[in-house]
């Protein structure tokens, strides 16, 4: 912890009191001089913390919201470092949160424009819901009971009495007519 | 935001602020009030003839009500403490209360080992159930008039100052309990009078971010 000189301490202290009383240049004076603090506290700790920047807002909004708690005649430094420790640990304890869920990716994994085009790319839902209704019955039947229905094929082999391998081709070809009318490239 | 913007913003909302009173203020202030609140329905049972007795003057019973005491005035003592930043380092803040608790259980388990014979009966004899459901009464108020007390600092830490606010309301509860309760039998008091204000004590633990915390949505 980067620790405050007993002179600077009070001076801070004074400055707090002010605040208190509503005196809004010694109020930018100490968030100011308190936001160097946890600049100064949040660089050693680097490598716990991902956004120092983060760290310090949440500090400062922390002090305005409780800043009628400080007793002036008491040292500023205890009451300062236990919001400072306590934010610190709510940030490691969210960032660890977070980084359970999240994927880590460096810049070049991720191209924003290539996902847009990539996204502009595949067809809207209400294109596909055409082109499946211009298939022959049988096979928009097929598709439909295979992909929305979770159906197997042979479930559906035995409901249209026809043979496994019959049902398979006829998919086959209704993806086919889908692709086309899409104008959906295949896949190599 | 940056965090320039955010000083400005910061800065233009600085308005003068009522400055916390301090740790044993509040404390005299829960003090008197409880005392107040609880004296009066235990003063009236204890006149319509309900209570401990003779027994009140044997060691148990003294010393059972001096360690209850002890477990409300040092819980309620460490969550007004809990409530200011930096207030909270002492040792003695949070240690006592729950020493003195597990010292109140220990001797009722030991008390009850000492029983000959424990039948289901021991257990649930009168006015079994009736005891908790009066601790947790009789705790209300007393939690309640704290939680304010302790809202008016910023507790940083919401689940330990919920765990004190509510084990010194359980305490005061039973207490109070304990004053109009007519079996002293040590099985009766473990299960009917401590173990309620273990339940309290927890629920106040997973209350604690409800009720006693006063951060932001933003700061957290």
């Amino acid at each position: 912890v980067a620790r405050l000189t007993p002179e600077k301490e009070r001076a801070l202290g004074d400055l707090l009191r002010r605040a208190q009383l509503g005196d809004q240049e010694a109020y930018d004076c100490l968030l100011r001089e308190l936001a160097g603090l946890v600049r100064a506290f949040a660089a050693r700790r680097s490598r716990a913390l991902l956004s120092p920047e983060d760290l310090v807002q949440d500090v400062l909004l922390t002090v305005h919201r409780v800043r009628r708690t400080y007793d002036p005649a008491r040292p500023l430094a205890p009451w300062f470092y236990a919001i400072l420790q306590s934010r610190f640990a709510d940030a490691c304890r969210r960032q660890r949160r977070r980084a359970r869920w999240e994927i880590q990716t460096d810049g070049s994994a991720f191209d924003l424009r290539s996902s847009i085009s990539s996204a502009a790319r595949h067809p809207r839902a209400d294109e596909v819901a055409a082109a499946l209704r211009d298939l022959p019955r049988v096979q928009r039947r097929i598709i439909r009971w295979l992909k929305l229905e979770d159906l197997s094929v042979r479930e559906i082999a035995k409901r249209l009495r026809m043979r496994e391998g019959a049902v398979k081709v006829a998919a086959h070809r209704g993806y086919e007519a889908i692709r086309r009318r899409l104008g959906v490239r295949q896949r190599s | 935001v940056k965090t320039e913007l955010l000083i400005r913003q910061l800065v233009a909302d600085a308005r003068p602020t009522r400055v916390t009173r301090p740790v044993r203020t509040r404390l005299a202030w829960w003090v008197a009030v409880t005392a107040v609140v609880t004296a009066v329905p235990v003063g009236a049972s204890i006149l319509r003839g309900k209570g401990p007795g003779d027994s009140a003057l044997a060691t148990g019973f003294l010393g059972e009500a001096a360690l209850t005491l002890i477990i409300a005035l040092s819980a309620a003592f460490a969550a007004l403490a809990l409530s200011v930043p930096g207030r909270e380092r002492p040792l003695i803040t949070v240690p006592v209360p729950i020493v003195s608790y597990a010292v109140w259980l220990g001797w009722l388990v030991a008390s009850v080992i000492t029983i000959p014979v424990v039948t289901a009966g021991t257990w649930l004899a009168p006015p079994a159930a009736r005891c908790a459901a009066h601790v947790l009464a009789a705790s209300l108020p007393a939690g309640a008039w704290l939680a304010w007390l302790v809202r008016e600092g910023a507790p940083l830490g919401a689940r330990r100052t919920g765990v004190m606010t509510a084990l010194a309301a359980g305490a005061t509860g039973a207490l109070a309990t304990q004053l109009t309760c007519v079996n002293r039998a040590a099985p009766h008091i473990l299960v009917w009078h401590a173990v309620p204000v273990f339940a309290i004590a927890a629920a106040g633990m997973l209350m604690g971010g409800l009720l006693i915390t006063c951060r932001s949505r933003r700061a957290r």
